[in-house]
């Protein structure tokens, strides 16, 4: 997907995306260290946005909370975040990292194909040229994380259910 | 407007009570309608609100994520609302990220732009912007249009409620307050209706029955009590209304009596003057009969004295025939003026309008009173100014009537001085054609008190004077009422022994340039320059002399003496300039006319001058002393413009120069005028007296008379031989004067010429000139005869026939 040269910025969208999804979605309350914590986002492997996602979250509140960026290189500090961004280039790394979170609160989002089918939650995807995007509902509410409806209804596709494991 | 104004007070009413609910209904359907509307608009939005709510809710997410597709679905839901014309998303920045329009909406509804949040009401349509946030940001914004179709219906369907309502209220309005307006008209009404009775019957008895304490039951109640005032009026106004008949009734009885007792007065003063008149008219027939009966006798009293005079008496019987005819003449005066003033009395007198020489006239009437003037040493004078007209429009013989009179009474109450009469244009009246005439005398005067009175009849400055000069006393009155009808006056101006002026003015109008002067006047290149001195003691005869002398431009000098000139004749002769003609008065202080001549005569050397004397009255002798002195002419005073200047011109005329023409006096001027002066005369006279008497005064004068006793006989003469002129008594047996003269007039309209006729009358009143002139006559003498009178007559008709030859002359040769 970087060999696409899309005029708006791929990643530029997707951090809008990201930034949006977290407007949607309901994380429990022991996700939080407390309730002042900020809502941490985490890329796992290198910024695959290239500071795109920093500076788009910059001074951003979801709630309450405020946001935090971090940018992972090992994969055991995705416990701490709430939302974890598997880009293209650790797509080998895919399976073992949302084997390490799974029953955690923790948002996975990836951008490799069949991310959702594959296990993740949100997993975007191109039609035609428009970013767009596949849930699995089942992943989500495994997490224990609620997702508005609204944000379902957007989905290209949507994997499971929400009451399903 | 006017009709309204005219409807009954129930009608009105009505009106107003359903104007008012009308109005009333119309406010509150129309104030609820504005609360309706507001209220309906209010939920309108309110509904487009929460459709906007939901939406935006609905496509928050497509906006934060892009999705137009979904929200365009989104948006479609709200196609259950029929009314919603439009719905249109924006995104973040206003521009259009998804619409929904309308199923058959037109292409021209353009989808509006973003405005900001609100609502926006246009008549068509209503616009709802409403902002859509997402986690407390904005992510976009909706707009929704509706059209007002709902909200039209809506008022339809409340409008077509309101007039279902209105109407019903005003049927039930109109219903109910008819029958409430009754209670306020009924009344009213009732009221009316007995106005109206009371007005037309004049019933002020009936009564309005009041029911109410309201306004109507008071104003009933005024009206009764008006009622009652008119009734208690008109009983007494009836009552007035019945003295005042009796009242008129009474003075109207009084009215009919007095108009009856003036209607039977009237008649009285109508019986009375209708005998008034009558005793007047008998009064008039009374004189003029007694006029006649008296002027005959006397006619033949005067004539047979003047005759008896004539032959050869002693002295005793020349005294006892003078003394006769004296007193025949102041009976014949005192007889006119009787009948005069009974004339004038009964306005009998119409003045006569002819043309006449004014001098002449004069002149002529003076010199009837020269003797009698200059027996008593008076001068008589004569002035007329040379502005009066020569020839003027009047009665002659009246104006000679008041000249002579006044002059008779200016020489009968003058003992010593001179009697003057002067005429002038009436400078005072600046009137065209009045002339101012003045008698002054230097008699006793009239005293102040009377000089009003002496114009009265009867009246004298006082009896004695009446006793001591005799006369009337009605020659004043009469020249009084003369002078008023020849449209003048006559005063007097007076100082007790000094004299008198007595003034007269008269309007005597200049006839048309006519010449009557007749005679043989002296050509005018003969007198002018002729140097000529006149000699008289009398400033106003010198005056008089010298205004005549002048006018025919002789060059005059006047001196008052013998003496002045003596010396002026010889001043004349030492300047190489002597005079020509010397015109001398006889009468004079220290040296009279004569001893003028006489030194004249003396001196030769002194002056050749032609001499002519004149004197107020000839003495026995003087004609041979003139002949004696060598004086050419010897003339009577006052002496006449025409005599004069013929005088003058014949002896200046005369070839040879002195001495060798007859002396002339008036007698030989008419003789030199008229060659063959015997006229032949046909008397047509009844009376054998007055026969005698004219026949005796016409032979004595050289004439030759027929004689003829009555109309026929003179008709007859005349068809037989010529007669110069006819003397045609009047009153005639058989044929009568004005019958002979008719005849002979109509004799000559079959050509002929004409016959010269002067009546003869004894009848000096009813106009007998008029009549005489008016059947044909030329002339008319009054009984009796006066030699003077007769004289000019026969003067005139020598003139005539001596004019008529002269035209013949050129034609024949000869007579």
């Amino acid at each position: 997907m970087r060999g696409q040269n899309n005029p708006t910025g791929e990643y530029e969208i997707k951090a809008a995306f990201l930034f949006h999804f977290a407007q949607f979605v309901e994380w429990p309350a022991g996700a939080f260290k407390d309730g002042n914590s900020a809502l941490t986002y985490c890329t796992v492997g290198g910024d695959p946005f290239r500071g795109a996602l920093d500076d788009g979250l910059r001074a951003k509140v979801i709630g309450e909370r405020g946001i935090r960026v971090e940018h992972l290189k090992q994969l055991d500090a995705v416990h701490d975040c709430q939302i974890v961004f598997i880009g293209a280039a650790q797509s080998k790394n895919a399976a073992s990292i949302l084997a390490s979170v799974k029953g955690d609160p923790v948002l996975t989002v990836g951008e490799t194909p069949h991310f959702a089918e594959d296990g993740g939650m949100i997993g975007f995807c191109l039609e035609g040229n428009k970013i767009r995007f596949e849930i699995n509902a089942g992943a989500v509410s495994a997490a224990k994380l609620k997702m508005s409806a609204r944000l379902l209804t957007l989905a290209k596709t949507v994997i499971g259910t929400a009451g399903g494991t | 407007m006017v009709s309204y104004r005219d409807a009954s007070i129930k009608r009105k009413l009505t009106f107003v009570i359903l104007c008012a609910c009308v109005l009333g209904l119309s406010v509150t359907c129309m104030a609820f309608e504005i609360y309706e509307r507001a209220s309906f608009r209010r939920s309108m939005v309110r509904g487009l609100a929460a459709n906007a709510d939901s939406l935006g809710l609905a496509t928050a997410a497509s906006l934060t994520f892009d999705d137009k597709k979904f929200a365009e679905q989104m948006l479609s839901t709200i196609r259950a609302e029929r009314y919603v014309m439009t719905a249109v998303l924006y995104d973040k920045n206003g521009k259009i990220f998804a619409e929904y329009r309308r199923d058959g909406l037109v292409a021209e509804f353009k989808t509006p732009a973003w405005k900001e949040e609100g609502t926006e009401f246009n008549p068509e349509s209503l616009t709802l912007y409403r902002n859509i946030s997402l986690g407390g940001e904005k992510a976009g914004s909706i707009a929704i249009v509706s059209d007002l179709s709902e909200l039209q219906s809506k008022m339809r369907e409340y409008r077509t409620l309101s007039v279902l309502v209105l109407a019903i209220s005003i049927l039930i309005t109109f219903v109910i307050s008819s029958r409430l307006v009754r209670l306020i008209t009924q009344p009213i009404l009732r009221l009316a209706e007995i106005a109206g009775k009371v007005s037309t019957q004049k019933n002020y008895a009936l009564r309005a029955i009041s029911n109410g304490r309201d306004e109507v039951g008071k104003l009933v109640g005024a009206f009764n009590e008006m009622l009652t005032g008119i009734q208690e009026r008109d009983a007494a106004l009836q009552g007035a209304k019945d003295q005042l008949e009796i009242r008129v009734e009474k003075r109207t009885e009084e009215l009919r009596n007095e108009v009856k007792e003036r209607q039977e007065a009237e008649a009285a003063m109508r019986l009375a003057k209708e005998a008034a008149e009558k005793a007047s008219q008998a009064k008039s027939e009374f004189l003029a009969n007694m006029s006649h009966e008296i002027r005959t006798p006397l006619n033949g009293v005067m004539g047979m004295t003047d005759l008896a005079l004539e032959t050869s008496l002693t002295a005793e019987q020349r005294e006892y025939l003078e003394t006769v005819k004296s007193s025949s003449e102041a009976l014949l005066v005192v007889i006119n003026d009787i009948l005069d003033f009974s004339k004038i009395e009964a306005d009998r007198i119409v003045l006569e309008s002819a043309e006449f020489d004014l001098r002449d006239c004069l002149e002529s009437a003076l010199r009837t009173v020269a003797v009698r003037a200059d027996e008593k040493g008076l001068e008589l004078l004569c002035e007329v100014a040379p502005e009066v007209p020569e020839v003027v429009i009047g009665d002659a013989g009246r104006l000679r009537q008041v000249v002579l009179n006044l002059v008779g009474n200016a020489i009968k109450f003058t003992d010593a001085g001179e009697v003057a009469v002067r005429v002038a244009a009436d400078a005072q009246n600046g009137a065209e054609g009045v002339l101012h005439f003045t008698v002054s005398d230097t008699g006793i005067g009239v005293p102040g008190d009377k000089r009003e009175t002496i114009f009265a009849p009867f009246t004298q400055a006082d009896t004695s004077t009446t006793r001591k000069y005799g006369g009337t006393g009605l020659g004043l009155t009469i020249s009084n009422r003369l002078v008023a009808m020849m449209g003048g006056a006559m005063w007097v101006e007076s100082e007790i022994g000094k004299g008198s002026h007595f003034h007269f003015t008269a309007h005597l109008a200049a006839a048309s340039a006519k010449e009557i002067k007749v005679g043989m006047p002296a050509p005018a290149e003969l007198l002018r320059g002729v140097k000529v001195l006149v000699v008289d003691d009398n400033r106003t005869n010198r005056r008089i002399l010298e205004g005549m002398l002048k006018r025919w431009e002789m060059k005059t000098f006047a001196v008052e003496s013998g003496e002045l000139a003596l010396g002026q004749l010889s001043e004349a002769r030492e300047a190489g300039e002597p005079y020509r003609l010397i015109v001398t008065d006889m009468h004079m202080p220290k040296m009279d006319g004569f001893e003028l001549v006489e030194e004249i005569r003396r001196r030769p050397e002194m002056s050749t001058a032609t001499i002519m004397m004149l004197t107020s009255a000839g003495h026995q002798g003087d004609a041979a002393r003139c002949k004696e002195l060598g004086v050419v002419a010897y003339l009577l005073k006052p002496i006449r413009q025409s005599e004069l200047r013929e005088a003058i011109g014949r002896v200046l005329g005369a070839d040879n120069p002195e001495g060798a023409i007859p002396l002339i006096t008036r007698y030989s001027l008419q003789d030199a005028r008229e060659p063959g002066s015997s006229l032949k005369v046909l008397l047509a006279e009844d009376n054998v007296v007055n026969q005698r008497l004219v026949v005796r005064l016409l032979e004595k004068r050289g004439h030759r008379v027929a004689v003829a006793a009555n109309g026929l006989e003179a008709l007859a003469a005349l068809k037989k031989e010529h007669f110069d002129l006819v003397l045609m008594d009047v009153q005639m047996p058989e044929m009568d004067g004005m019958e002979a003269t008719a005849a002979i007039r109509e004799e000559e309209k079959s050509g002929g010429e004409h016959q010269m006729i002067i009546a003869l009358t004894a009848h000096a009143m009813k106009g007998d000139r008029e009549k005489c002139l008016s059947a044909g006559m030329d002339g008319y003498l009054t009984k009796p005869i006066q030699p003077q009178e007769l004289d000019e007559v026969l003067e005139e008709c020598l003139q005539h026939r001596h004019a008529k030859l002269g035209a013949v002359v050129g034609v024949e040769g000869s007579e």
